[in-house]
């Protein structure tokens, strides 16, 4: 009688504590998982970026960053994966080709795109990862206008026998 | 035993002393602004590592102040002094308080492209360059190389406070677009008491008809230098401009009697608009004590005041 008792209460407490996790990480926003085809591993990434407006260099930016002039940064890993300074017009895509630095796993793309001060509307970035043309990662960051575009990406990248599986 | 007392005594307290010798706060270094706006964006860049202060004091008019021997004891007990330059602090006032303190000076509109204005057949610089955001942001960038060159192992958190600050600002520019949008084109005519402003309506498409300069019966210091003053012919220039562009409000500014605006309101017969800050922001406990909080009750002053009525 006291190990049923024993074993319940047991069940209780760890039941309560599973279900309480359980619905805690379903709050959490979701991971995004790309899965990279086992067919073509070696195959490069191939990052492309669409900004929606002209971009423009940043005169709030700090002088004394090495970016200070520019007006697209990628960084991955914490690493720069790509600057530009020269202003692109809108809805030109840049390509990053090859795109360095990926793990198998947890990843994060920080990006920032400068419009011009006087942008009357919010504005948007597209990002978009592919690897031997296949879109792994498809996702857009938004700014109110005037204010950069700026954000992280987080993704998971994992591999798998079947290729054409693809999860967000 | 009488030794034995006084080793005890000695061991218990030698040590404390050294204790609280090494718990005594090291000496903040001190920075010495000139005026509340450089000294609020110094302050936001240092944060609380160093102690800034300005000399002027909320609602006092740079153009015409002359240092105290308070000021001079402030300035002594600086490691880094702060001006505007461009001639705002009329005759050099904070110049000379740093030179015979023998202190060193950093001019913080370094580097920033003044306006040009034409006054008594001359071209002066207009001073009140922190009206453009843009210049804000030059400004700031000056300050943290000071501070980074006055206090080296700080220098990471000045930048990551200072671009912090950038940022914001960008957004506060953002934000003044948009509400200045609120008020259509031809109702965009700002009248102040002194030339403060021109950088304001160059960046924000105010007075077109005035080439996108403020109007203003006094020029642009309120002391005695070329252009400065209120003239006979100002006046004159001033009134005609405000019955032209049918100006629907003219504003007085805190820094500077408003007795002269006033009458120009009575002769035109349009309504004082309210008081902006200009060379100065405001007291402690207001809601203009930082420069975003100045410009933004600006803003939503002369928004207020020049906007349809629905």
């Amino acid at each position: 009688m006291r190990f049923a008792l024993v074993a319940a209460i047991w069940l209780i407490l760890v039941g309560g504590l599973f279900l309480y996790t359980y619905q805690r990480e379903r709050r959490l926003p979701p991971q995004m998982e790309a899965v990279v085809s086992k067919d073509a591993p070696g195959e490069a990434f191939t990052l492309e970026i669409t900004p929606s407006f002209a971009t423009a260099a940043d005169p709030f930016a700090l002088k004394e960053d090495p970016a200070a002039g520019a007006t697209i940064v990628v960084r991955t890993g914490g690493r720069e994966l790509y600057r530009s300074d020269k202003p692109q017009q809108a809805g030109v895509t840049v390509t990053v080709h090859p795109v360095a630095g990926l793990v198998a796993g947890r990843n994060e793309i920080y990006l920032r795109v400068v419009p011009p001060l006087a942008a009357p509307l919010d504005h948007a970035v597209r990002v978009r990862l592919l690897q031997g043309g296949r879109v792994l990662l498809d996702e857009t960051l938004w700014g109110e206008k005037g204010a950069n575009v700026a954000g992280s990406i987080p993704f998971t990248l994992s591999e798998t026998e079947d290729a054409g599986h693809e999860h967000y | 035993m009488f030794r034995l007392l006084v080793l005890l005594a000695l061991t218990l307290v030698w040590p404390s002393a050294a204790l609280a010798a090494r718990n005594e706060a090291p000496r903040k270094q001190v920075v010495v602004a000139s005026t509340t706006q450089i000294a609020d964006f110094a302050r936001q860049v240092a944060g609380d590592r160093l102690t800034v202060s300005s000399i002027l004091a909320p609602g006092a008019d740079p153009h015409t102040y002359q240092p105290t021997p308070d000021d001079v004891q402030i300035v002594l007990g600086a490691d880094l002094c702060l001006e505007n330059g461009l001639h705002l602090e009329g005759k050099n006032w904070m110049a000379a308080l740093a030179r015979d303190a023998g202190k060193k000076l950093v001019t913080v509109t370094r580097g920033l492209p003044p306006l040009a204005i034409r006054s008594s057949g001359q071209s002066v610089p207009d001073p009140h360059a922190w009206f453009s955001l843009t210049n804000a942001a030059i400004y700031v960038n000056n300050i943290i190389l000071a501070l980074e060159r006055l206090d080296p192992s700080g220098a990471p958190g000045f930048r990551d406070r200072g671009r912090l600050y950038l940022q914001q600002l960008r957004v506060l520019d953002a934000w003044i677009r948009e509400q200045v949008n609120r008020i259509p084109p031809e109702r965009r005519i700002l009248v102040t008491t002194h030339d403060a402003f021109n950088y304001f309506c160059r960046e924000y498409r105010f007075n077109p008809e005035n080439d996108y300069l403020s109007i203003a019966p006094v020029g642009w210091s309120t002391g005695s230098e070329v252009g400065a003053g209120m003239t006979p012919e100002r006046h004159r220039q001033v009134v005609d401009s405000i019955r032209r562009a049918r100006a629907q409000a003219i504003f007085v500014e805190t820094t500077i009697n408003p007795k002269q605006i006033r009458e120009i309101a009575r002769e035109t017969g349009v309504k004082i608009g309210g008081e902006l800050y200009s060379d100065s922001m405001g007291t402690a406990g207001s809601a203009a004590e930082t420069y975003i909080g100045m410009m933004r009750e600006n803003v939503l002053l002369i928004v207020q005041a020049l906007q349809p009525r629905p």
